[in-house]
């Protein structure tokens, strides 16, 4: 298994005031699919192409199995790259693009050709071989772009938005794609995305970066169970955050008194829910009595917003069951305590 | 669309080839005098005299073939990396690097011809075979870069950094990704340094002196004794090459080249 070890990197670009990346820590789990996650701008885009080689950091490692790649050659690190363009060699057939890196090694002809075919069975695209990269549509040439990185079986493969210029059917085959391929291969996979939705289906780790920073990296879950910072809560549509006092696991707030699950410490805290985890109804605690003030209704779901003295809290909840509600009346909410998340 | 075509062949035809048969009847004629339609007389001599040694005529082909080669040449070599930045990079000057790339177009090549030639004098380049190559760069280095800033303006360089990802060295970049892609414009760009470097007489003859007698002066020598039959001759040589080039590279310059874009199109 590989080993990729990024190790307060850094990259200021000529003539720019803030870095890009400001000192990314990050061990990237072998064998999995980590998710660089966060808005345009944020470095994510940068780190990956410092990673491919086609960057050098202003300060920082990075590191294959305990060995220092910087100094290598692009092509010597076994590490490739796929664009968010696919960027197929428009003078070379289907085939040829895919065996470009097995040519580029100067592997037997006959040896490129049997791999080859096998991607474009992986691919399943098996009869696509002797076409014109013209005659390829979109969902296409990135399958393609994908084949032609895989064949060389990298050590670490890096995508860079590789279903953003997708449209939403073929992001799904595209993504099935990936997940199925990479859990078939086993290679390590970075991706960036500024989509979180993107990022949670896909990936086994989210390493979330905001203005070149990391702010959390963990499974998927945690970021919308246990965020480290409101600021991450936000950016996984995270919505409640009430300000109060934690004492002997009771969180004192403007809302009411509210019980908590085990663990946390005394002191000011910000709590947080999930709009999904705030549940409709009375329960045997934590039940609140506030006033629906809006309704919005979002196709699957209808967003409610509840005020309690000044406070504002969100929830969702079945179009349905929404219909019955009226704006301006007083309902019982729970906020189930395992539910309950502080931040500090 | 065909009858545009077809006006457009007739135009072409009308203007590039019938200027030529009159040309073409002067080399075969043995007197024409005015106002007879035809000649009085034809003759094969004045090609026989040109294709002979004592006219100098292969001499003069090979040294104009060579110097234009020369020229085209380092065209491609100067005007390719040129060309590359002028169409990729914006840069701080970059309006005036452009002006004085084209002015060589505007400016008389007389008035650059006499100042470079103080310049070579004491380079020992002037009356030489060297500087005529180097002063035939003056005209035919901006079209190259013209050409080959069109060409980068529409080539994506993220082509070659995944190129490099997928395990190819600088060069094999250079030869499998970049070459293939930008040979459309280097094969119009060489033909056009080519035949101006072919055509050029004012700057030949300032900068070698009457040293460098390429098939143009000599030419214009026969033409200003008034042996209208062996310029006749001489003139058909003359053709041949840019003719030549212009029918093997025609497919090249229908206006149809390569460029990488996101969908391989």
């Amino acid at each position: 298994m590989t080993m990729l070890h990024l190790s307060n990197l850094s990259k200021t670009y000529p003539g720019a005031d803030d870095p890009a990346l400001d000192g990314l820590t990050l061990t990237v789990p072998p064998g999995k699919i980590t998710a660089l996650l966060g808005p345009s701008g944020c470095g994510k885009t940068t780190a990956l192409k410092i990673v491919a080689g086609l960057l050098a950091p202003s300060s920082g490692d990075v590191t294959i199995d305990d060995q220092s790649i910087l100094a290598l050659a692009p092509e010597r690190r076994g590490a490739v790259m796929v664009f968010q363009n696919p960027l197929l060699f428009p003078h070379m057939t289907v085939a040829e693009n895919i065996g470009f890196g097995l040519t580029m090694r100067s592997q037997p002809k006959a040896q490129i050709a049997d791999h080859v075919t096998k991607m474009l069975h992986l691919i399943q695209l098996p009869d696509f071989g002797p076409r014109r990269c013209a005659q390829l549509s979109g969902g296409q040439a990135q399958r393609i772009a994908l084949a032609r990185a895989l064949i060389l079986q990298p050590k670490v493969l890096l995508l860079d938005e590789p279903l953003t210029n997708l449209d939403a059917a073929l992001r799904a085959e595209m993504r099935s794609l990936i997940h199925d391929l990479q859990r078939r291969l086993g290679f390590t996979t970075i991706f960036v995305t500024h989509d979180q939705q993107e990022a949670v289906e896909l990936a086994d780790h989210i390493a979330l970066l905001l203005k070149g920073r990391l702010q959390q990296f963990g499974p998927p879950e945690a970021f919308f169970n246990t965020p480290s910072s409101q600021t991450v809560a936000r950016f996984f549509g995270g919505a409640n955050f009430i300000a109060g006092t934690c004492r002997n696991g009771v969180f004192t707030s403007p809302i009411g008194t509210l019980a908590l699950p085990a663990g946390h410490a005394d002191g000011h805290a910000t709590l947080t829910i999930r709009p999904e985890s705030i549940r409709l109804g009375a329960a045997a605690e934590n039940t609140l009595q506030a006033v629906l003030s809006s309704k919005a209704y979002l196709g699957a779901q209808t967003r409610l917003t509840f005020q309690i003295g000044g406070s504002v809290l969100t929830a969702v909840c079945h179009p349905a069951e929404a219909a019955a509600m009226t704006i301006g009346t007083t309902t019982a909410i729970t906020l189930p305590a395992q539910a309950i998340w502080l931040l500090r | 669309m065909g009858h545009i075509r077809r006006i457009t062949m007739l135009l072409l035809i009308g203007g590039l080839v019938l200027p030529l048969i009159p040309l073409a009847m002067w080399s075969f004629a043995r007197g024409w005098a005015y106002p007879n339609l035809l000649p009085n007389q034809f003759t094969l001599q004045p090609w026989a005299f040109a294709v002979s040694d004592q006219s100098g005529v292969l001499q003069s082909l090979l040294l104009t073939i060579g110097i234009a080669l020369a020229a085209t040449l380092l065209s491609v070599l100067l005007g390719v990396p040129a060309g590359r930045a002028l169409g990729q990079h914006r840069f701080r000057g970059k309006a005036a690097v452009e002006l004085i790339l084209i002015a060589p177009i505007i400016m008389p090549g007389l008035a650059a011809a006499m100042g470079l030639q103080a310049v070579f004098i004491p380079l020992g380049l002037s009356n030489t075979v060297a500087g005529v190559v180097l002063v035939h760069l003056i005209p035919t280095l901006p079209y190259m870069v013209l050409v080959m800033a069109g060409v980068f303006a529409a080539y994506d360089p993220m082509a070659e950094d995944q190129a490099r990802s997928l395990g190819a060295s600088p060069m094999q970049v250079f030869r499998h990704v970049t070459l293939p892609a930008i040979m459309p414009g280097i094969v119009v760009g060489a033909l056009f340094a080519f035949l101006i470097s072919w055509s050029q007489y004012i700057l030949t003859l300032t900068i070698g002196g009457g040293r460098v007698q390429t098939l143009p002066l000599l030419l214009f020598q026969f033409a200003t004794s008034g042996r209208n039959d062996i310029t006749g001759a001489i003139g058909m040589i003359y053709i041949l090459p840019g003719a030549m080039i212009l029918l093997l590279t025609a497919r090249h310059l229908t206006g149809r080249s390569i460029t990488i874009t996101g969908r391989g199109a």
